[in-house]
């Protein structure tokens, strides 16, 4: 595998295969935790360790598990793995989890995570997977980024919980949920706009 | 359901329960490595988690009873705080409220006379950016030195102290309502 193509199944993550953009999955996640920009990285980075994580092991075992019962051993793979990232999490590193708790087990129902383990790491080898989730990871923290940052600003007048403006009204719809399905689709027309 | 086709139509009973077997096995076994990795990982952590929890409770009761030492150890509220000469300098109560969109919940400490020492939400799901101020500093400090006869929104009541958060009038009021009713009612028991 050469290093070019691996960096293909990088940044195709990014833009021309953008998990939310583009094949739209894991929009219900992206809608509910956009509302500040330190939740979206929180979000982000948990829900890329878990992809890595899953990724790895699908294409690990991948010629082994027969192709019937694939979805249910999928899901088992992704939970356990999940609620091991949420205990440890929990033990170990308490700061963080205090941040990020209310995300974790949403990540088991990120629809990103099956569908990287069915249209991708179910067939190709453990390195293409590991690149892959990374990929997909970064283009989806980076949606999620970028819609949270605007929700933030313009809602609350706030990035990062640091007051940015004086005398400034908030819009409060981009806080709620309208506010979300506004960026959102925003965000994907311009995209649509740029690629043609 | 190409099982369940073979099953009736060919009727050959035994290639699709050996087919179901193997199936059922290769679940079996998956499902006994997540089960056992999970136990294992819950074995390993159950204690830390435990003991952070505690300490987390600890830290929150200092914090709305700053004076205390020490705090009653059980497991249901109202709590009294002692001092280091085991002698009750205050106590802490846990108000529930239904708010807009969850039930809010939050600690209250409360010198021996039933001033307010603090107020801290232990949880609540309100409108991120509206409802979810309550547990900001600015709406919460308000509480600080006050008797419960002012605990009531300005625009409720007259006699009210406490300015609520602008377009999240429902979180605001059954948050204020709800810690004037506990010390109302805690005043009984103990008087």
């Amino acid at each position: 595998m050469s290093s070019k193509k691996l960096l293909s199944e990088f940044t195709k993550g990014i833009i021309k295969e953008n998990p939310v953009l583009i094949l739209m999955v894991g929009l219900c996640s992206v809608l509910a935790v956009s509302t500040e920009a330190k939740n979206a990285i929180g979000m982000g980075s948990a829900m890329t360790f878990v992809l890595l994580g899953s990724n790895i092991l699908v294409s690990f075992l991948r010629n082994s598990i027969p192709g019937k019962v694939r979805i249910p051993v999928f899901l088992i793979i992704i939970g356990s793995f999940t609620t091991i990232v949420d205990l440890v999490m929990n033990a170990y590193a308490p700061a963080v989890h205090k941040n990020l708790g209310i995300f974790i087990p949403l990540i088991v129902v990120n629809c990103i995570i099956i569908a990287r383990a069915e249209a991708f790491a179910a067939k190709k080898p453990v390195l293409d997977s590991i690149i892959d989730a990374l990929g997909m990871g970064f283009g989806y923290t980076l949606v999620l980024f970028i819609i949270a940052a605007i929700r933030e600003i313009s809602g609350n007048g706030t990035f990062f919980g640091v007051k940015l403006f004086t005398g400034f009204n908030p819009v409060l719809i981009m806080m709620l949920p309208p506010g979300a399905f506004i960026t959102i689709g925003l965000m994907m027309a311009l995209l649509r706009k740029i690629r043609k | 359901m190409r099982l369940f086709k073979n099953f009736f139509l060919a009727g050959d009973f035994e290639m699709v329960m050996k087919e179901t077997i193997k199936l059922g096995k290769y679940l079996f076994i998956i499902c006994a490595v997540a089960g056992v990795t999970l136990a294992g990982t819950n074995y390993f952590t159950t204690k830390k988690i435990v003991s952070q929890k505690l300490k987390d409770e600890d830290a929150a009761l200092k914090e709305v009873l700053p004076v205390a030492f020490c705090f009653e150890v059980k497991n249901n509220f109202p709590k009294n705080g002692f001092d280091d000469k085991n002698n009750i300098v205050g106590y802490v109560l846990k108000a529930t409220a239904a708010g807009y969109s969850s039930q809010i919940e939050a600690l209250v400490g409360l010198d021996r006379d039933f001033k307010i020492t603090g107020v801290k939400i232990l949880s609540q799901n309100e409108t991120p950016g509206l409802g979810a101020k309550i547990s900001e500093k600015y709406f919460l400090s308000q509480f600080i030195g006050k008797f419960s006869e002012k605990i009531l929104l300005k625009k409720d009541d007259k006699a009210g102290e406490i300015d609520g958060i602008t377009s999240a009038t429902i979180s605001s009021r059954a948050i204020t309502d709800a810690i004037r009713k506990n010390i109302d009612e805690f005043k009984k028991t103990v008087k």
